[in-house]
């Protein structure tokens, strides 16, 4: 019979003894960074607590929040809580925006973050028996060398390709017999897309592929699915925290398990940093519960998403997250409601819109009035008026659906609204004017 | 069917687009035959019969307007009163459905031509047909 879970009884152990599990790593944990991490200490002081104030789950809001900023302040090893004789291993962010983050492991570390995303693959399907082809990049990028490490802990045989070079992948795809595939789902589509090409789509033996790292939506999932008839599933992770297998989703399909005995997760009010029910959308919390080298307490992930807490039909207990649905950073408050310029996006890719659009915020006589001008698709019009009208109202109403307020829809022409490559230009809002 | 064929552009509601297609056309020499606008508070649709349809799409796609080509029908109007309503009734009668029209004069003999678009084309022409009713060619347009 096909196993199931990596852990078992770690992955279906009852909800109540992995709360006393996190409360008692917690408190470890706490004590680990106020002894070890000085920049961490002065926070706790300035709150005024200590240690002994953190007794269980229950104090986790006495503690003070981290955020990127205090990372990039503690550059390079200001947050380290072991002495770099005892860490075996940096791995680093991008750095795409400001100066680069680097997270540290100790060989336990390493051990433990490999051995979620070892759950990863199992939850995908994976065995020994499977060829695991890892197209995520290597090097300081966690992707790679967190998948690579899962796939051995596994016993998978493992094709440590790294990223680009797409004719090597699909040859050791084709002939090596890869089962499993992870990397960006970008990349995933872009290989379907080459193996269709080069006529080898019914060459190859994949059954699963484990995509993230990226933004992608459910209709991207069904796309891939189909075209290199796999099933895809989700997995998520951060530098901060590891890296990827802080979540993954099993075969429901229906959200991703956070290895909850590795780090607790809380979704807390961007504005008011107050902690929300299960349910609730907002941003994403995590406190690293057994990283010895860079724990990390209360880290601001700046993911805005959704937990649920209702049982999974899988037999995992531990909770699931919803993608992320966008950056805390990029959210408006328009009418009270919080609003996601990756909302707008979503709801325009699934009625057929391209996504380039512009929001105009806007406030008169005190109340907030939102206006997305969005691109008319040239093939969508038939040179009838109606019609258009008709594409308005549907548009309007899914966008409503959405955000739970009314935004006015405006149809402009094609290549009428600037592209640009950062989000600040797709908002314009003149109430700060 | 004797149809001819109409171009419509998705207009903006903003100043200056309706300048902005005819000089598209004009800078390519096309000559207009006839010219209507509907519109909504926000857009609308400007429908023109051009002497060159397909060159006039071309260019105004190439400009990045968004175009339609659609059949429709040109009928001469009979020049006396109540013309317009007898063949109106004629078509109705026929069960054709009639989704917009607007005048336009012929080329050479300045006969009026009513442009019709109708929901199903094919009913509207076994409706001439039958009530014997001719629809203008490209020729009398100048097309
Ligand atoms: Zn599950």
């Amino acid at each position: 019979m096909e196993k199931r879970y990596y852990q078992p009884e770690i992955e279906t152990m009852p909800a109540e003894k992995l709360r006393e599990l996190q409360s008692q790593r917690l408190r470890r944990q706490v004590k680990h960074v106020y002894e070890n991490v000085p920049y961490y200490r002065e926070k706790m002081r300035e709150k005024g607590i200590g240690p002994d104030d953190v007794r269980g789950l229950e104090d986790l809001a006495k503690l003070p929040f981290l955020s990127k900023a205090d990372l990039r302040d503690a550059y390079p090893y200001g947050l380290l809580a072991k002495p770099l004789s005892e860490c075996v291993r940096i791995q680093s962010t991008s750095g795409t925006t400001g100066k680069r983050v680097v997270s540290g492991y100790t060989q336990a570390d390493i051990d433990a973050w490999e051995e979620c995303c070892a759950r990863a693959i199992v939850a995908a399907g994976g065995t020994k028996e499977d060829v695991c082809q890892v197209c995520y990049g290597y090097g300081l990028f966690t992707g790679g060398p967190g998948l690579n490490g899962g796939s051995h802990k596994v016993g998978c045989l493992t094709l440590p390709m790294s990223s680009g070079n797409t004719d090597r992948q699909l040859q050791f795809m084709v002939d090596l017999g890869s089962t499993i595939l992870c990397c960006t789902p970008s990349y995933a589509a872009y290989l379907a897309e080459s193996l269709k090409e080069r006529g080898l789509t019914d060459k190859i033996r994949l059954k699963a592929g484990i995509f993230g790292a990226e933004a992608w939506s459910e209709e991207m999932r069904r796309n891939i699915e189909k075209d290199l008839g796999i099933k895809a599933y989700n997995i998520y992770g951060l530098t901060e925290m590891a890296g990827p297998g802080v979540s993954y989703e099993c075969e429901e399909q229906q959200g991703m398990h956070i290895c909850e005995d590795q780090y607790i997760a809380e979704i807390v009010d961007p504005v008011t940093l107050e902690p929300l029910p299960p349910g609730s959308k907002g941003e994403l919390v995590f406190t690293s519960l057994t990283r010895q080298a860079s724990p990390l307490i209360r880290y601001r992930t700046k993911d805005i998403c959704i937990l649920d807490d209702t049982p999974c039909a899988c037999g995992r207990t531990h909770i699931r997250m919803s993608r992320p649905m966008g950056r805390s950073d990029d959210m408006m408050v328009i009418k009270g409601v919080n609003v996601f310029p990756s909302q707008i996006e979503t709801v325009l890719l699934e009625q057929g819109y391209p996504a380039n659009y512009q929001i105009i915020v806007d406030r008169a006589d005190n109340t907030d009035s939102i206006e997305i001008r969005v691109e008319i698709p040239g093939e969508s019009f038939t040179g009838s008026l109606a019609t258009v009208t008709e594409m308005e109202k549907q548009l309007t109403a899914a966008v409503k659906a959405m955000l739970g307020i009314y935004a006015k829809i405006r149809l402009v022409a094609p290549r009428s609204i600037e592209r640009s490559e950062g989000k600040a230009v797709r908002v314009i809002d003149r109430r700060k004017i | 069917m004797k149809n001819i064929y109409q171009l419509s552009a998705f207009m903006e509601n903003r100043k200056g687009q309706l300048s902005d297609i005819l000089s598209v056309l004009s800078e390519h020499g096309i000559d207009l035959r006839a010219l209507n606008v509907a519109e909504v508070s926000d857009y609308g649709v400007l429908r023109l019969i051009a002497d060159d349809p397909e060159k006039a799409q071309r260019a105004l796609t190439e400009a990045g307007f968004v175009i339609a080509v659609n059949p429709v029908f040109a009928v001469a109007v009979p020049d006396r009163p109540g013309g317009l309503s007898e063949l109106l009734q004629l078509l109705a009668a026929d069960g054709v459905d009639i989704d917009y029209m607007y005048s336009v004069f012929g080329h050479k003999d300045g006969t009026a031509y009513m442009i019709i678009a109708a929901k199903n084309m094919q009913t509207m022409q076994a409706s001439l047909d039958r009530n014997n009713i001719p629809a203008a060619d490209s020729l009398a347009l100048g097309i």
